[in-house]
This record gives C-alpha cells, sequence and structure tokens, in this order.
C-alpha cells in the first residue's frame, strides 16, 4: 500500500462499534475515505462487511478493507465496470462491465484474479443481479436484453427479450421468481422467470425525457432496489430534462408498489439538478438516495417510507423550515407527474463530490459511496464521536 | 487542457434570403430512381455530400479510440475493412465500408467554439466572410440552368448561417426542414397557372426595365431565386411521393435516416452539394450513453447510404465528407461528459477525388494533443475543393475583386488526394 491509498480517516474507525450506537440519518457524517487514482462509477459492500468493492473509469476493481483500509486492485475487464453484486452469503463477488463481460471473483482472496470471466452481452453489460438464493445472475446489456445466468458454471438459462431500448438495470425480486428491468424510455418489465415471459410493462415515461435541442432521449433507472419484503421497488434516475446535454434535469427516485404496479411516490431533491445513481432502502423506515449535481458536489437524501410519513401539515412546515420545498413546476401529465406522489427528502447530507453509487454496510450503520473524485467514502448515520483524527495506518510510514 | 463548456442557443429561424430561395422547395422524393441513371452523362457533374455531427461528435468514440488508457472512455475499438485501421466499436457498420474513406485523426483549429468551428471546418478560414465549400461548389459546379438549389441543407433544426459570404444568394444554403413538404408549394387558390404564368412575365419585363439601371449580379440573384422556386413548384410530384418502405427498412425510419435517403436522392436529381446534419453530439454531461444513442442512429444509416452512392457508381464523382466543429475532451468530466474540443481531433472523407482506406496524421497515446501531421479547416478546405476538380489558388470569379478561394497561406492535404 502506498502514501497515496492511506484512508483518510476523520474519527475513529472501528469495524463495529463496542456499543451499538442509534441510527439517525440527520447525524450522517463521514469516517473514512480511500482513494483510487480515476473516478469511481460504483461501489458496493459485501454481506460480511469486510469490504467495499468499487468500479472505477479503467480497467480495474477496487476491493479496500474496511478494517485495515488495505486497498487491492483487481484487473481482468476491457472496460469500466458499471456494476457489481455479491452472493447473499459474500463469498463471491460478481462484476459487470462496459465491455459485455461479467466477472466471478473470489471476494475474501488475497490477491482475487477472476475465476470467470463470460461474454454477457454484445455491446456493454450494463447491470448484474444475483438471485435470493444465490444460484443465478441476471443481467441486462446494450443489445437489449436481459439473461439469466447459472452462477455454478457461467451457463445461460434464461433470455429475455422486448425492450425496445437498452435495458439499464435488472433486479431479482427477493421471493418472487420474476424479474424486473428498466430502459431508457422508463418502461420496467417484469418477466417471469419460470414461464420465460413477459408478465406486463410498467410505464414510467416521468424517468425519461426528449432533449428537443439536442434531438436524444435521456432517462432509464441508475439503480433499482426491493425492499426486502419485496413489496416495494426503487428505482433511481432523472426526470424534467431541461439540457440533458448539460446535466440539466432532476433527480428522481420513483417507489412502486408491487402488488397493484402503481407508482406510490415520487421521491425529489428540491432544486438539486443532476441524477439519483442509488437508492437504498433502510428498515429503520426510511429510504437513502444519492445523487451527483451538475456542478460537481453531490448530496446523500433521506426520506422516509410511504407508511412512516408524518402527517402532511407536519411535512409541509419542515419543508418550509429546512427551504426545501422548490419553486413550483407545472406537472407534466403526459410524463404521468402526480404532485399527490412528491415528497421531499427529510434530511439531506451535503457532499464535496457528486455520489454515483450508494450501498448500506450490514450492521445498517454505514453508508459507502463512490465518488466521482476517485474516492469512496465511508458515512456513519450515528451520532459523530468527536475524537481527534486517527494517525495514518500505512506500516511503512509508521517505520520511517 | 482548456475547455469551453458555454453553447449558444441554436437559431432555429430561416433567414429571409433562405425562405425566398426556398418559396417552393420541398421534401420527400421518394422513390427509388433507376440506377443507370448513375450512369447518364450529366453524372459526371462532381458533387459533395456532407454529413454534419453537429455539436462536435467525440473522437474518441468515433474515428480515434483509445481503448484501455487512460482517458479512453469504456468504449473498444474495432478493425475495419482496412487491415490496421480500427474505429470505435459504436461504429460497426461503417467499419465494413472503411475501404471506401479515409481517415484525418490530426486537425487542431486552436477554437473550441461552436460557431468558430463550424466556420473554419466550412469556409477553410477563422477570420472573414468567405463562403463556405457547399456555396463554393454550387457556384463553379452548377450547370447554368440547375434543377434544383445548388447547395441544400437537409436538417431537423435550422442553423441561419450566411453561407455566401461575397457570393451570389443563389448559391447559398437552402435548407429543408427534414423530409417534411416546405410551405407555399401550391399556387394561391384564387391565382390559376395561367394567371401564374401571365405574372412570372410580367415580372420578369419589370425585371429587365429595372436591371438596366443597376448592378446586374443583384438582378441575377433576384431572377435566379424566382426562376429556381418555379423549378420546383413544378416538381411538385416529386416532392409529395412518399419514401420506399424497402428504403426506410434498410437506412431506419428515424429522422436522419429519412433525411438521408432524401440527400440520396437530391444527389441522384443532380443537386451539387447535400449537407445532412444529424444533431445531438454537444455531450457535456453523459457523452457515453449518448454517443451510444447518436452513434447507433448514425451508423447503419450512413453506412447504408455510403453503399448505396458506391452501388450507383456515384462515389466516382461525389465527395463525401463526415465533419463536425470540433471534437471532445479527452478528459472526461464529473457528469461523464466530453467538452468542446478543437486541438485533436478527427475526421472521415471518401469519394471523389480522395485516396481511400488511409489514416492522415496522429494524435498522442492520451489523446491529448496532434503528434503527427497536423492541419487545420483551411488545409481541408483545400483538400475539399481539389477533390471536386476546384482549384483553391484561384481567384474567386467576382467582378473586379481579386480574393483567394483557398487561404494561400495552405495547402491541401496532398496525401489524401487520389
Amino acid at each position: 500500500m502506498t502514501d497515496k491509498d492511506t484512508p483518510k480517516a476523520t474519527e475513529a474507525v472501528t469495524p463495529a462499534a463496542a456499543e451499538p450506537a442509534v441510527i439517525d440519518p440527520t447525524k450522517t457524517h463521514k469516517v473514512v475515505e480511500y482513494k483510487h487514482e480515476r473516478p469511481l462509477t460504483t461501489c458496493q459492500i459485501d454481506p460480511q462487511g469486510r469490504y467495499v468493492f468499487a468500479g472505477a473509469e479503467d480497467l480495474n476493481v477496487c476491493r479496500w478493507n474496511l478494517q485495515s483500509g488495505k486497498k487491492t486492485v483487481l484487473p481482468g475487464h476491457r472496460s469500466w465496470v458499471r456494476s457489481i453484486r455479491f452472493s447473499p452469503d459474500g463469498e463471491w463477488c460478481f462484476t459487470a462491465a462496459w465491455d459485455g463481460q461479467i466477472g466471478w471473483w473470489k471476494t475474501a482472496e488475497e490477491t482475487p484474479q477472476s475465476v470467470r470471466m463470460i461474454e454477457a452481452h454484445h455491446g456493454s453489460t450494463r447491470w448484474v443481479d444475483v438471485s435470493p438464493c444465490g444460484q443465478f445472475l441476471a443481467t441486462c446489456g446494450n443489445d437489449k436484453l436481459v439473461r439469466v445466468w447459472n452462477v455454478a458454471d457461467g451457463k445461460q438459462v434464461g433470455e429475455f427479450s422486448g425492450h425496445q431500448t437498452h435495458p439499464y438495470a435488472v433486479n431479482f425480486h427477493p421471493h418472487e421468481k420474476q424479474l424486473v428491468s428498466q430502459d431508457l424510455m422508463g418502461n420496467i418489465k417484469i418477466w417471469d422467470l419460470a414461464g420465460g415471459k413477459e408478465v406486463c410493462t410498467i410505464e414510467a415515461p416521468i424517468m425519461t425525457g426528449y432533449d428537443t435541442k439536442f434531438a436524444a432521449d435521456m432517462g432509464g433507472a441508475r439503480d433499482m432496489q426491493f425492499t426486502p419484503d419485496g413489496k416495494i421497488l426503487a428505482s433511481a434516475g432523472i426526470t424534467r430534462v431541461v439540457n440533458s446535454f448539460a446535466g440539466q434535469q432532476d433527480p428522481l427516485i420513483l417507489l412502486i408498489d408491487w402488488q397493484t404496479r402503481q407508482i406510490i411516490r415520487q421521491l425529489r431533491t428540491g432544486s438539486f439538478q443532476g441524477i439519483a445513481w442509488g437508492v437504498r432502502f433502510h428498515p429503520d423506515g426510511f429510504v437513502i438516495g444519492a445523487g451527483a449535481h451538475q456542478g460537481g458536489r453531490g448530496e446523500l437524501w433521506f426520506w422516509h417510507m410511504p407508511d412512516q410519513e408524518p402527517a402532511k401539515e407536519e411535512q409541509v412546515a419542515k419543508e418550509e423550515k429546512d427551504d426545501q420545498k422548490p419553486a413550483p413546476k407545472p406537472a407534466d401529465s403526459k410524463k404521468g407527474e402526480n404532485p399527490e406522489l412528491d415528497r421531499q427528502p427529510f434530511h439531506v447530507t451535503k457532499l464535496d463530490k457528486g455520489a454515483r453509487s450508494v450501498d448500506i454496510s450490514p450492521d445498517l450503520s454505514r453508508l459507502a459511496v463512490a465518488h466521482t473524485d476517485g474516492f469512496a467514502r465511508i458515512y456513519q448515520m450515528t451520532q459523530e464521536i468527536k475524537t481527534k483524527p486517527a494517525p495514518a495506518t500505512d506500516p511503512e510510514k509508521t517505520k520511517s | 487542457m482548456k475547455r469551453n463548456l458555454g453553447c449558444n442557443p441554436l437559431d432555429h429561424v430561416l433567414s429571409r434570403r433562405n425562405f425566398i430561395v426556398g418559396a417552393g422547395t420541398a421534401a420527400g422524393f421518394g422513390g427509388l430512381l433507376p440506377r443507370t441513371w448513375a450512369k447518364d452523362a450529366e453524372r459526371n457533374q462532381k458533387q459533395i455530400l456532407q454529413v454534419y455531427l453537429q455539436g462536435g461528435v467525440s473522437q474518441l468514440e468515433s474515428w480515434d479510440p483509445k481503448p484501455g488508457t487512460e482517458l479512453g472512455g469504456p468504449f473498444r475499438a474495432i478493425p475495419t475493412s482496412v487491415p490496421g485501421i480500427h474505429i470505435s466499436e459504436l461504429l460497426p457498420h461503417t467499419a465494413k465500408m472503411m475501404h471506401l474513406l479515409s481517415i484525418v485523426r490530426s486537425i487542431n483549429l486552436k477554437t473550441d467554439d461552436h460557431t468558430q468551428g463550424r466556420l473554419f471546418m466550412e469556409k477553410g478560414r477563422n477570420v472573414g466572410a468567405y463562403p463556405y465549400v457547399g456555396s463554393v461548389a454550387a457556384k463553379y459546379l452548377d450547370s447554368r440552368d440547375p434543377a434544383l438549389p445548388g447547395y441544400i441543407h437537409i436538417s431537423t433544426r435550422g442553423l441561419n448561417d450566411d453561407t455566401t459570404g461575397f457570393l451570389e444568394p443563389q448559391y447559398g444554403q437552402f435548407k429543408l426542414e427534414g423530409v417534411k413538404a416546405p410551405k407555399n408549394l401550391d399556387l394561391p387558390k384564387d391565382i390559376s397557372r395561367k394567371r401564374y404564368l401571365a405574372r412570372t412575365d410580367f415580372r420578369a419585363q419589370l425585371d429587365q426595365q429595372f436591371a438596366s439601371r443597376r448592378r446586374k449580379s443583384f438582378i441575377d440573384a433576384l431572377g435566379s431565386s424566382f426562376n429556381q422556386a418555379s423549378k420546383l413548384m413544378e416538381r411538385k410530384g416529386l416532392f409529395e411521393a412518399q419514401q420506399d418502405p424497402k428504403d426506410l427498412e434498410r437506412y431506419g425510419t428515424h429522422d436522419f435516416a429519412r433525411n438521408c435517403i432524401l440527400g440520396r436522392t437530391l444527389l441522384e436529381r443532380g443537386a451539387t452539394c447535400v449537407k445532412v446534419t444529424h444533431h445531438g453530439y454537444d455531450s457535456h454531461a453523459e457523452n457515453f450513453n449518448f454517443h451510444l444513442e447518436q452513434l447507433g442512429e448514425f451508423d447503419k444509416t450512413f453506412a447504408t447510404l455510403l453503399g448505396d452512392l458506391e452501388d450507383r457508381g456515384m462515389l466516382e464523382n461525389t465527395l463525401v465528407m463526415i465533419y463536425s466543429e470540433f471534437g471532445r475532451t479527452p478528459k472526461i468530466n464529473h457528469r461523464y461528459g466530453r467538452d468542446h474540443w478543437g486541438s485533436a481531433w478527427s475526421i472521415a472523407l471518401g469519394g471523389c477525388g480522395i485516396q481511400t482506406g488511409g489514416v492522415v496524421g496522429k494524435t498522442n497515446d492520451k489523446g491529448t494533443e496532434v503528434s503527427d501531421r497536423e492541419v487545420h479547416g483551411g488545409h481541408l478546405f483545400q483538400t475539399y475543393l481539389k477533390a471536386i476538380g476546384i482549384d483553391p489558388s484561384q481567384n474567386h470569379d467576382i467582378p473586379g475583386r481579386v480574393i483567394p478561394i483557398g487561404d494561400p497561406a495552405v495547402e491541401p492535404v496532398q496525401e489524401l488526394l487520389a
């Protein structure tokens, strides 16, 4: 490990707090950061909480040990890694890259080598997800296909076609034998794994926009996530395209009721302009979003889950107090906008740099964020401990 | 690296001159013309097909990929029909036609401004009111009585440029808004054809009297405009034809595909210069997704068009230009975007007068600088003209004025010329 790679701790960093602290997203603060030479594209914490893995604007996957801060670089892809997921037990890491390949890695190996690389799609592979049982992978790519793979041998066991534009993300339902994928035009397709057919399409035109100035579409899911009980699906992306070629559009996270297939919430971000790149559900009853502003900064957003929302009057008073309420924009009914479903975050954590991904640690107290400046930063959702910053832990430096 | 983030809104408004010149023009010249048409004697006329990728296509995602390098982006390079030449994987169909093209990878315009870059690429000079290459071609290659405007620009949006400089207005670009039939193609309801012809004759008489006391060129230009409009109105039947479904199947059904089919037909009908603009490359954000989508439209359509021109024997007399006003920064910004970059970028040329299957110039490993055979808009302008048989070292045919057609300080790119 070089000095450059030494993690910078802003408070005492331990793998787990001695006493469980109360999770309070309004106390979210940075505790450590890990540096890579190139901007990061995504990140994921392994289910055992030992490592954070990240993709970057190079050919590498980065792994940082969350206890020691040691960085390990995993070469093997021929392009940028866009998506990372783990097996349920955390022993295997799966990566999807713009080169069309998906990779198998042993999570905790001293120097992980790719155990298997397969050409999953013609053109880029946008996303990889692992089935709840851990036996299958789902991917989507620029060939407009969704494919299912056997983890054990890497053989394709299913293929779904029907997207008319590039699908950006795919997720297994946590309990039902179904998959969801969302494309550039916002269409969310539900696929029946057993029958091998499309079940239905949920149209979400609010998540896409045609830039009339530049004559091009922008939209699609930048992240998707189910609640653990599978009752709600979240999709993070954009809405209200003004000039997408300059990054002028609003972030948006949609919550969709799985049973009714209806959009039940449009999670907004005040006057922030940019993209919502990540979404996670926290079991304490809130939704976490991460995004990058067109100007370069980032934000973490926290919304109440629908069943945890305060009374409307209380919410309005809070938004006014926090100055979160953006200037009203006319609702575009053609885009499926429904102002009744709009919600603003109950808390926003400002980030110096744009966030391209967010993930929650297994102990539910921390967030890992992949940043546009090459840092993976860890944020703690508990009261900040005011201690002197820990010294650098680089053994080489210690010797001198 | 310097970056220019500024983009001015594009002007959608048709200029008065364009309106007058094109009062009766239209799109939709459907119907496949006989391939033997290409063998007609008139086909010896040199022509130009310009495919303008408006906003600045990324050289790294098109003609000069640097896969696996720090700033190379996520896309790979693929081999082409010319051994040793690789282009971006976003152009698989064009890659198969590479033997019909050559790439210039060493353009340095020393500007990152949309307008300045466009003017330099079109006029061959970075300052001054000079004519665009399309207008120059229209003036010196058009027949004396052309059936179509000499310089036709098909676009879904307007760029309100004066393309003529000091040339006569009839050589200015005539803009078609996609394949949509323009207004004013029909005579007003209360004017019969007989009455229209009588009015036309009467106007010609007045013009004659008027011209006797004024500059001839001005009256000629006005007369040409009316004459051109009349001819186009007479070809109304052509304009109203639907595009061939087989063409749409091969080219695609999006606007750019329809515009390219129309462009091919206009060239077949004898237009001297046809410019087809494909918008949407000014990707300060989401450069990779936008290039995937935009070049996805461009690639198959352009390759099909190029193949058609070859099949019909038209490439012998048609210069093909694929160009922008500049390229895009090697540096990738925090929005996954690339910004304006006129310092080290690429275009492709083919067809009439071009030595194809080659690459001229190169950039360094990161693509941040030209490392060999630097050229700019002046060199390229002279190359275009040489390729179509116009000597850029000659002076413009303007009475009483000596204006070199090309910048005398520069030379054509000789190695590009056949």
